[in-house]
C-alpha cells in the first residue's frame, strides 16, 4: 500500500531541523573551543616566557583544560540525532574520517597556537617557527591527511564524491580567476600582497561551503 | 531523471534511511536521487533495480 506521505517515515524532527542543531552546536561549540584554545595558549606562552611555571599556572591550565573537555563532552553528549535513524556502513565510517580530521586540524591549530610566543593567530602567522614545529606539522599534513582524505574518497558513497568534485572544481575556478586578478591589484597598488595562507583559508572555507551546502540541500 | 524510487520504497514503508542501508550510501544520496539532483551511476541503478527486483527502466525514466 502506498502512504498518502512519501516523505520520510521518521516520527522525530526533520532531516533540516537536525541538520540545524547540528550546524547551531557545532558552530557554538567550534567558537568556545577555539576561545578556550587561545587563552590556554596564551596562558602557556606567557607562562613559559616568564621562565618558571608556578603551581597556580598548572592549576589554571589544568582548569581551561577541563573546560575543554566538558565543551567537547557537551557536543558528543548532546549532539542531535535523529530518532536512531539508521545509517550505512560506508556512510558511518565516512563519518568517523572527518571526525578523525576535524580532530587532527583542532590539535594542530592548537599546537600551532601554543608554540607561537606572540600570542598571535599562529595559524596565519608568518613567523619563524621551529625545526621541531615545523617537521610535526608538515608530517601530519602531508602525510597523516592525504592518507585520510584518500581513505574518506575511497569510503564515501557517488552523490558525495559528486558534490565533493562539484565544490573543488568550483573552488579552483575561484583561484585559477581570484590569484591572478588579487596579484594583478596589488601590482596596481589597490591591494595588499597576497598571503597564501589567506588565500588558502578563502579557497577551503568556499569548497566546504559549496559542498555541504550541495550535500545537505 | 525522474523516478519512482519515492514510491516504491514508501510501499515497503521504508524511510530514506532503511532504504539507504540497504543500498550502503548516505541518507543524503538517496534524497539526492530521488528529487532528481543525481543520478545514480549504472552499478548504483542496478543495485537499486535488484533491490526492487524490477528492471532499471521500470524505476527510472530517461524520458522526462
Amino acid at each position: 500500500m502506498t502512504k498518502p506521505d512519501l516523505a520520510d517515515h521518521d516520527d522525530g524532527p526533520s532531516a533540516n531541523a537536525v541538520n540545524t542543531r547540528r550546524a547551531l552546536l557545532g558552530t557554538l561549540a567550534g567558537i568556545a573551543l577555539l576561545f578556550l584554545a587561545g587563552v590556554f595558549a596564551g596562558f602557556l606562552s606567557g607562562a613559559i616566557e616568564q621562565g618558571t611555571v608556578r603551581p597556580l599556572d598548572v592549576v589554571i591550565l589544568a582548569g581551561i583544560a577541563g573546560l575543554m573537555a566538558v565543551v567537547a563532552y557537551s557536543v558528543w553528549r548532546f549532539w542531535p540525532g535523529s530518532s536512531g535513524e539508521p545509517v550505512a556502513q560506508s556512510a558511518r565510517k565516512a563519518t568517523r574520517i572527518i571526525y578523525a580530521m576535524c580532530g587532527i586540524g583542532a590539535i594542530m591549530g592548537f599546537a600551532l597556537g601554543a608554540a607561537d610566543d606572540t600570542g598571535s593567530m599562529a595559524f596565519l602567522s608568518n613567523r619563524p617557527v621551529s625545526n621541531v614545529v615545523a617537521g610535526l606539522s608538515i608530517a601530519v599534513w602531508a602525510v597523516v591527511v592525504p592518507a585520510l582524505t584518500w581513505m574518506w574518497w575511497r569510503t564515501v558513497d557517488e552523490h558525495e564524491t559528486a558534490v565533493y568534485a562539484e565544490s573543488g572544481l568550483a573552488a579552483v575556478h575561484v583561484y585559477l580567476i581570484g590569484v591572478p586578478t588579487w596579484w594583478m591589484a596589488t601590482r596596481a597598488g589597490w591591494l595588499p600582497a597576497q598571503d597564501p595562507m589567506i588565500v588558502w583559508v578563502i579557497i577551503a572555507v568556499l569548497w566546504s561551503a559549496i559542498w555541504l551546502y550541495r550535500r545537505y540541500t | 531523471m525522474k523516478n519512482r524510487l519515492k514510491v516504491l520504497r514508501a510501499m515497503r514503508d521504508w524511510s530514506q534511511a532503511d532504504l539507504a542501508v540497504r543500498l550502503d550510501v548516505s541518507r543524503q544520496a538517496v534524497n539526492a536521487i530521488e528529487t532528481g539532483k543525481h543520478d545514480p551511476s549504472l552499478p548504483l541503478a542496478f543495485r537499486i533495480a535488484r533491490l526492487f527486483d524490477m528492471a532499471i527502466e521500470e524505476i527510472f525514466d530517461d524520458q522526462a
